[in-house]
């Protein structure tokens, strides 16, 4: 009994090692933070750039009704390094914006594997943001 | 003659009291945001309070920092120069419109350079804020101020450390002219600056770009008066070098449309022989609903003050002053309501 309880720890363990490593692989060692706020409010309050947050809550919205991801995160410097421009042709104002994230396809995996993640964002005329994840290095 | 007894009396006086204190309440609105317009805003809050029983506490935080506390709901109004879009501002319940506008202008700190001595195009202003041009007597430079003697000096570039409207604007106009900046940085109130030293505030900035020789910064227009630093003159869209003043920022500002839901209006690289390719929004923010009746009433007729004051006739910003769009702006106060659900403007 003793036996079969220390082979069931040592199992778990080696699990949350292996788990460890998936989500970590992607960023070669680098440290990384990610953050989860979900709601316009939290991204505002936690300091995310204004003018780029309706692109994060629409993207965030994409991920939640699609079938190709489970999830997204965001690495902490995303709206520090976001790309944001706009160009008005016309009298109509097209904004467009790339960031970074990391999504998690939604396939049948024993592990969680994060992937890196280019989001980009096409506001135009101030509607609502339409939006374009491409898995970084690899197919979709 | 009526004689009062003790009791009688001591009601007399503690409701007289009460009364006085009712009539001379003085209510406290609380703002933040945007260090742009602070200039402005200051002599406006002094003004007012001065003949109203209203205290009105401003902190100039910066424009994202006055997003974020209106978000938050810990002030009554926020004053952004980061123009917010339809779509986020649906995301809040936010109204917003534009208060007053201004010149973002490139300052600088150069032995024997004074105000207009610099000539500068938009490519080259890029180029500096990117660290590609480090020294002021680089070749760019010199053939365009073949006149000036620019020594060998370190160019010290000088940029926000708060999320600012001034920041968002100043990048904007890069965008659009440096292909480079476009591409690797783009234009927001933050960036991953490639060169420079960050400051607090547009007094932050232009008080290091004076203390600090080779500095260049940008600042709005009054605080370069203020702290008397050397503007440039900047090549605008139709190829003319253009120094800022009022009427350079009055010709980009007419411009101005203002036919969106949002009244978002980018002003810069403006077509105009005269056109100031940098001219800068503040906008109000005040949520729609959910709002405390008091306060939100002497919130909108501060704002209400503002447009029809004469004190908007300032030297250095430009006044909203159209008939038709403050009738609309105003029009659209009628859907500011209380935590009950009321209308705040009857």
């Amino acid at each position: 009994m003793k036996l079969k309880a220390y082979s069931y720890s040592c199992m778990v363990a080696a699990l949350f090692c292996l788990s460890s490593i998936a989500n970590n692989a992607w960023s070669a060692g680098a440290p990384t933070t990610f953050h989860v706020s979900k709601d316009f409010r939290s991204l505002i309050v936690q300091g995310e750039r204004p003018e780029i947050v309706a692109c994060m809550m629409a993207t965030r919205f994409l991920v939640k009704h699609s079938s190709e991801f489970e999830d997204l995160r965001w690495p902490n410097n995303a709206s520090q390094s976001a790309v944001l421009n706009e160009k008005e042709i016309n009298g109509q104002l097209t904004r467009t914006i790339v960031l970074q994230a990391q999504v998690l396809p939604d396939v049948p995996a024993i592990f969680e594997t994060w992937k890196p993640a280019q989001v980009q964002c096409k506001q135009v005329d101030e509607g609502y943001p339409a939006v374009k994840i491409t898995i970084l290095g690899g197919s979709k | 003659m009526i004689i009062l007894q003790r009791p009688v009396l001591g009601w007399i006086i503690l409701l007289s009291i009460f009364f006085f204190q009712q009539a001379h309440a003085v209510t406290e609105i609380d703002g933040a945001g945007a260090t742009f317009p602070l200039p402005i805003l200051k002599q406006w809050i002094a003004s007012y309070e001065s003949n109203h029983p209203v205290k009105i506490d401003y902190k100039a935080v910066g424009s994202a920092d006055g997003i974020k506390s209106i978000t938050a709901r810990t002030v009554d109004f926020a004053i952004t120069d980061i123009g917010l879009t339809r779509s986020e501002l649906s995301q809040d319940d936010l109204l917003q419109f534009p208060l007053v506008a201004g010149g973002i202008v490139p300052v600088v700190n150069l032995p024997r350079v004074q105000s207009a001595g610099l000539k500068l195009t938009g490519e080259v202003l890029a180029d500096i804020f990117m660290g590609k041009i480090a020294y002021w007597d680089d070749a760019r430079i010199q053939s365009l101020n073949p006149t000036l003697a620019l020594g060998h000096l370190a160019i010290k570039v000088i940029h926000r450390k708060d999320g600012s409207g001034s920041t968002f604007t100043f990048t904007n106009y890069l965008s659009k002219v440096s292909e480079a900046w476009e591409q690797s940085l783009g234009m927001g109130s933050t960036l991953n600056w490639p060169v420079g030293e960050a400051r607090m505030g547009n007094e932050g900035v232009a008080k290091s770009v004076s203390e600090v020789e080779g500095a260049i910064g940008y600042v709005e227009y009054l605080s370069a008066e203020r702290f008397k630093l050397a503007t440039i003159n900047l090549k605008n869209k139709d190829g003319y070098f253009v120094a800022p003043n009022p009427a350079s920022f009055a010709q980009a500002f007419q411009q101005a449309s203002w036919k969106r839901a949002s009244y978002y209006e980018s002003l810069t690289n403006l077509p105009g022989a005269n056109s100031w390719p940098i001219v800068a929004v503040s906008y109000a923010l005040v949520h729609r609903t959910n709002n405390d009746y008091e306060e939100a009433k002497k919130t909108l007729d501060f704002l209400d003050w503002i447009y029809s004051s004469a004190m908007n006739q300032n030297d250095g910003y430009i006044s909203i002053t159209d008939p038709a769009l403050i009738k609309r702006i105003k029009g659209s106060w009628k859907e500011i309501k209380d935590s009950k659900g009321n209308t705040v403007l009857k």
